[in-house]
């Protein structure tokens, strides 16, 4: 991927990033001053004028506001960082950032951050004449995953990408754009995009019943491999015949700590030890915040569209972990 | 004092309806072998210039020779009548001031009728003389006539003499000789070299004038020959001209030279025999002459007659005056190809992205009869499909709710809403247009869009929308079984209104990821397309504003220079770049989606005229790979001898063909692109032979500081804009 269509995003970026980024005219979302202002040296010190974007941060009728990135709306601190950059002419500023939030189950707030920006666009138009050629609103989409807590099925309540669209689209061609002046919209979008392909097959390890008499199903996979359960309630379902007969149970995870839980309260038909399960929509956040806590991480699959399957990351052995450690040299003669 | 050369020599290159230098000084030289007559002409040629610029009359008017080319002839006509003497130069000057004057005024009075006043002027002026002198005694008749030989030999010499006589001893074939004559004897000038030299510089200017001349003349001869006619008149006095005049003015000036304007020259041929039987009679009652008379009155009956006709009939006239026959030609044919579909407003696709066409112009299912040139507009996937599964519901149709634009600025005439969108696969037959509305353009044009969803409009009626403005969302409510557009472009404003065939001005379609470029074209069923999306660095680059300069390094082939244009707009708002080194214009239009030239004047040979050739039409959106053609005007782009062949021939056919296509080839990054290259060639062939071939590579950058290469045949030419 040439560096030209890479942006680099994010609020930890080095002096070492930025420069492999400029020197390949790469399109840098600027989150904080400080940021522009390294920028604006390095522009400088190269004789480079870098392609950047600001991030902005708004209210957009959904709390928390995630005002700890890029330079918010409202306060003044987005035209502000504007300013600077148009006044100095160190950088080229080619578009406006914003990322509200992460599972936005409101189309409407799309509307609002599309507005605010397409509003920011068309003032930099008018005070420094200058078009900016995109807008990228991030992601944060909902998948079709249901949230802890949620009386109702994500696959019901998750807004559809027509509705996500059909705010965006509307709010853009109604702020005042000419029509060949049109910025180019770009998306994000991680787990929605991701969450539907991704499941998880486990197997049962145990079943035992609680002090209060629940039943309790203790599987081979718990948060170490499914770090989502902390926010989902996961669609379970079993992988082989069973029984009409259902009964609510806790799942826990093969972990030593407590708060190893897949879900509190799951209504299955009752598996038996080494009966296998599919955990749904785990294709996104999982694989990047999965550990080594007490048991290995599986394997990888893919099915392909011919509905081949391919091992695409092999299960881990020890070697995975020793391979990257390091012993010092006295340690080495250490005998047990 | 070039002001007045300009004017001068213009003038005498008018007689024939020319602004040809070469031709002018041909016949300023041809007037000389008559030192008389050669003396009279210049001084009423410069004392009508001086005149008219003293009086303040319009400059441009003046330097064109257009209120001094009759003065010229009246010149002559009082060299040729009166003695040299004191008093002769006072009725000379005043001849040359009556006859500007009967011009200036002729001009503004005809005008208004779209004629020409041809040398109207020159016959009322030379009538005014004669007549008023005959009360002048101081005033003498001379009888130079009789020894013209003597004043050749005091003139220019007895070599010179001597020369003539010999000349007027060679024998010619008998039509070539009277023909001779009586090109000279526009001249006043009964003699072979003047003819001969008047011929030459009539070839030179054109040869289409020449080979009508030719044939208006032989046409004339004929014609009085069958009809038992004065052939004494024709072939021993100031008459035979009028053939060749009005022939080269009708065949070639006013009227697109073509098969049909040469049977016009010689239907005119046979007018003019009459003619001047006609007014010769009249005029004999008043001693009168009528010299050029029956031309002028002749080509001018033509023309006003030929401008209030309905109908063309492949006999056009000429638009946009060149002054030359060819030029005429060539450029009536090149706009012709280049612009003929094109309309004065322009209408666009009324939608944003791809959209296909499920029924174009005269369909089978609904475009029929009154309703033949209208469009539906869906969207589909790859397999063709409009509809996501399971496509039972309005919202599953791709297109359903999108935004439906305004395909040029108008004011909103007609609205319909309150129809509720259809189930899919029913149809409201009752409310046939569904939700409606209607954008008048100007008088006459309106464009339609129909099945709107309800309640979406962003406008109200009587709102002034702009091109490209979103109107409404797409819906399926009237005669809509699934969610579509309809488009029309009609000539009044109701909602059932019947279409009118107008072309859509610019628009892309793609076939397996190839794009087409259309100009003023009718997208058709089955084809995928979409409007044109202009990228700024395009823009930016072809954006050559008036006060604009622009400076360039050329090197060629080693070989290095600099060059400066500027660009302006004339009084008719038409925008040139201008090189002042070579005073060269290029013509240029950029509207919004097209650059283009559209004419080019000056040297061939500047670098203004090969980026003329080169930019002849750049798309301002980059589309990888597409191509925009055009065609070049071959005058001035060849200069063969083929090309003089052509010429003869033009008013048959042409068959040198020019070709000129562009090419978008690389651009470094689509979203926001700092370098995008252009490939370009011109040529002109005869069949598949390639005459002349030039390539062109513009590598365009944020600064505006493109470069252009240029390569003909082994040379190759570097070029950077600097500032
Ligand atoms: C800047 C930015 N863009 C896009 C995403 C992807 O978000 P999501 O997976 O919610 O679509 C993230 C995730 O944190 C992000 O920080």
């Amino acid at each position: 991927m040439p560096g030209s269509k890479i942006i680099f995003n994010g609020p930890d970026k080095t002096e070492t990033d930025l420069k492999l980024a400029i020197e390949n005219n790469s399109l840098i979302h600027i989150d904080h001053l400080d940021e522009l202002y390294l920028i604006k040296e390095l522009a400088v010190e190269m004789n480079k004028k870098p392609r950047v974007a600001i991030r902005v941060n708004m209210d957009t009728g959904v709390y928390p506001i995630w005002d700890r990135f890029g330079f918010n709306y409202e306060n003044g601190q987005a035209w502000d960082a504007i300013n600077k950059i148009m006044l100095n002419d160190k950088m080229e500023l080619v578009g406006l950032h914003s990322h509200i939030g992460t599972f936005m189950l409101s189309p409407n707030a799309y509307g609002i951050a599309a507005s605010k920006l397409s509003d920011l666009a068309l003032g930099i138009k008018k005070k420094y004449k200058k078009n900016i050629q995109y807008l990228d609103l991030g992601g944060g989409f909902a998948s079709k995953n249901t949230l802890k807590g949620s009386y109702l099925q994500g696959v019901d309540t998750s807004p559809t990408f027509d509705q996500y669209a059909e705010a965006i689209s509307t709010a853009i061609l109604n702020a005042g754009f000419v029509e060949d002046e049109l910025p180019l919209l770009l998306l994000e979008s991680g787990r929605s995009l991701i969450d539907e392909a991704g499941s998880l097959l486990g197997t049962v390890i145990s079943n035992k019943r609680l002090s209060d008499g629940r039943r309790a199903t203790i599987m081979d996979f718990g948060v170490n491999i499914l770090f989502t359960s902390f926010w989902y309630d996961h669609k379970i379902s079993p992988a082989q015949d069973f029984s009409q007969y259902t009964e609510d149970a806790v799942l826990y995870g093969p972990l030593c700590m407590n708060i190893d839980v897949i879900r509190e309260n799951v209504t299955l038909p009752p598996l038996k030890r080494d009966d296998h399960v599919v955990v749904h929509t785990v294709g996104a956040y999982n694989m990047t915040q999965w550990m080594q806590f007490i048991a290995m991480r599986p394997a990888v699959v893919m099915i392909d569209m011919n509905e081949k399957a391919h091992v695409i990351r092999n299960r881990e052995t020890l070697d995975s972990i020793e391979s990257a450690e390091v012993m010092p040299e006295y340690l080495k003669k250490f005998k047990l | 004092m070039k002001f007045y050369r300009d004017s001068i020599v213009n003038s005498y290159a008018q007689i024939f309806f020319s602004n040809h230098k070469w031709l002018a000084y041909l016949l300023l030289l041809a007037s000389f072998i008559d030192p008389y007559l050669g003396v009279s002409g210049l001084i009423a040629a410069a004392a009508s210039v001086f005149f008219a610029k003293w009086m303040g009359f319009n400059q441009e008017s003046i330097r064109s020779g257009m209120y001094s080319y009759n003065s010229i002839l009246v010149g002559f006509t009082i060299g040729v009548f009166y003695k040299f003497s004191l008093p002769f130069f006072g009725i000379l000057l005043l001849a040359s001031l009556l006859t500007m004057l009967i011009t200036v005024c002729l001009s503004a009075f005809v005008a208004a009728y779209r004629i020409p006043f041809l040398s109207l002027p020159f016959m009322l002026g030379v009538w005014a003389i004669l007549l008023g002198a005959r009360g002048f005694k101081a005033i003498e008749l001379s009888e130079r006539g009789i020894y013209a030989i003597n004043d050749l030999y005091s003139f220019w010499g007895p070599d010179m003499a001597k020369f003539m006589q010999e000349m007027a001893l060679l024998k010619f074939p008998l039509l070539i000789d009277v023909y001779l004559k009586s090109m000279g004897a526009i001249f006043f000038q009964y003699n072979l070299l003047t003819g001969i030299l008047m011929a030459l510089g009539l070839l030179i200017y054109s040869r289409i004038a020449f080979s009508l001349s030719v044939l208006g003349f032989l046409t004339g001869y004929y014609f009085v020959q069958f009809f038992q006619g004065n052939m004494t008149e024709l072939e021993y006095s100031y008459i035979g001209f009028n053939y060749i005049l009005s022939s080269v003015a009708l065949g070639g000036f006013f009227m697109v030279p073509s098969l049909r304007s040469y049977l016009l020259v010689m239907v005119s041929a046979a007018l003019i025999a009459l003619s001047i039987s006609a007014l010769g009679n009249f005029f004999y009652v008043f001693q009168l002459p009528i010299y050029s008379l029956p031309f002028s009155i002749v080509v001018m009956l033509m023309i006003y007659a030929l401008n209030n006709r309905y109908s063309m009939n492949g006999l056009h006239m000429v638009q946009y005056q060149q002054y030359s026959p060819e030029k005429n030609l060539y450029t009536y044919h090149n706009r012709l190809e280049r612009f003929k579909n094109d309309t004065y407003f322009h209408i666009h696709l009324p939608f944003y992205g791809e959209w296909f066409v499920s029924q174009a112009h005269e369909a089978a299912i609904t475009h029929k009869d009154d309703w033949r040139f209208a469009f539906d507009f869906v969207i589909a996937d790859e397999t063709q499909k409009t509809f996501k599964s399971p496509g039972e519901e309005v919202t599953d149709f791709y297109c359903y709710n999108l935004p439906v634009l305004s395909p040029a600025a108008g004011y909103v005439v007609t609205l319909v809403d309150g129809i509720v969108d259809n189930a899919i696969g029913e149809v409201n037959l009752g409310e046939n247009w569904g939700n409606a509305i209607v954008i008048k353009h100007s008088d006459f044009l309106y464009s339609k869009i129909t099945h709107i969803k309800e309640a979406s409009f962003k406008v109200k009626l009587g709102d002034y929308v702009k091109k490209g403005e979103v109107l409404a969302s797409c819906g399926n409510s009237g005669r809509s079984p699934e969610p579509h557009i309809h488009f029309q472009v009609q000539s009044t404003p109701f909602v059932g209104a019947k279409t009118l065939k107008y072309p859509i001005s610019y628009y892309v379609s793609k076939q397996n990821e190839k794009y087409t470029f259309h100009s003023f074209d009718y997208p058709l069923e089955g084809q995928t397309i979409f409007r044109i999306n202009t990228t700024t660095l395009l823009k930016n680059n072809f954006d050559f504003v008036p006060g604009m300069t622009m400076d360039f390094a050329v090197d060629r082939d080693g070989e290095k220079s600099n060059v400066k244009w500027e660009v302006f707009v004339d009084s008719a708002n038409q925008s040139y770049i201008f090189c002042h080194e070579t005073q060269s214009l290029a013509y240029f239009v950029n509207n919004e989606t097209l650059h283009y030239f559209t004419d080019f004047k000056g040297d061939k040979k500047s670098l203004l005229y090969y980026f003329y050739l080169g930019a002849h039409k750049i798309l301002l959106g980059y589309y990888y790979e597409l191509e925009v053609k055009d065609v070049l005007p071959i005058d001035g782009f060849f200069t063969g001898f083929s090309k003089v062949i052509q010429d003869f021939v033009a008013p048959f056919g042409i068959y040198l063909k020019t070709e000129y296509s562009a090419k978008f080839i690389e651009i470094d990054d689509p979203m926001s692109p700092s370098k995008i290259r252009i490939s370009s060639s011109a040529l002109v062939k005869i069949g598949e032979n390639v005459k002349r071939k030039i390539e062109f590579y513009f590598v365009l950058n944020h600064s505006k500081n493109f470069t252009m290469t240029i390569n003909e045949g082994k040379i190759c030419t570097h070029v950077i804009r600097i500032a």
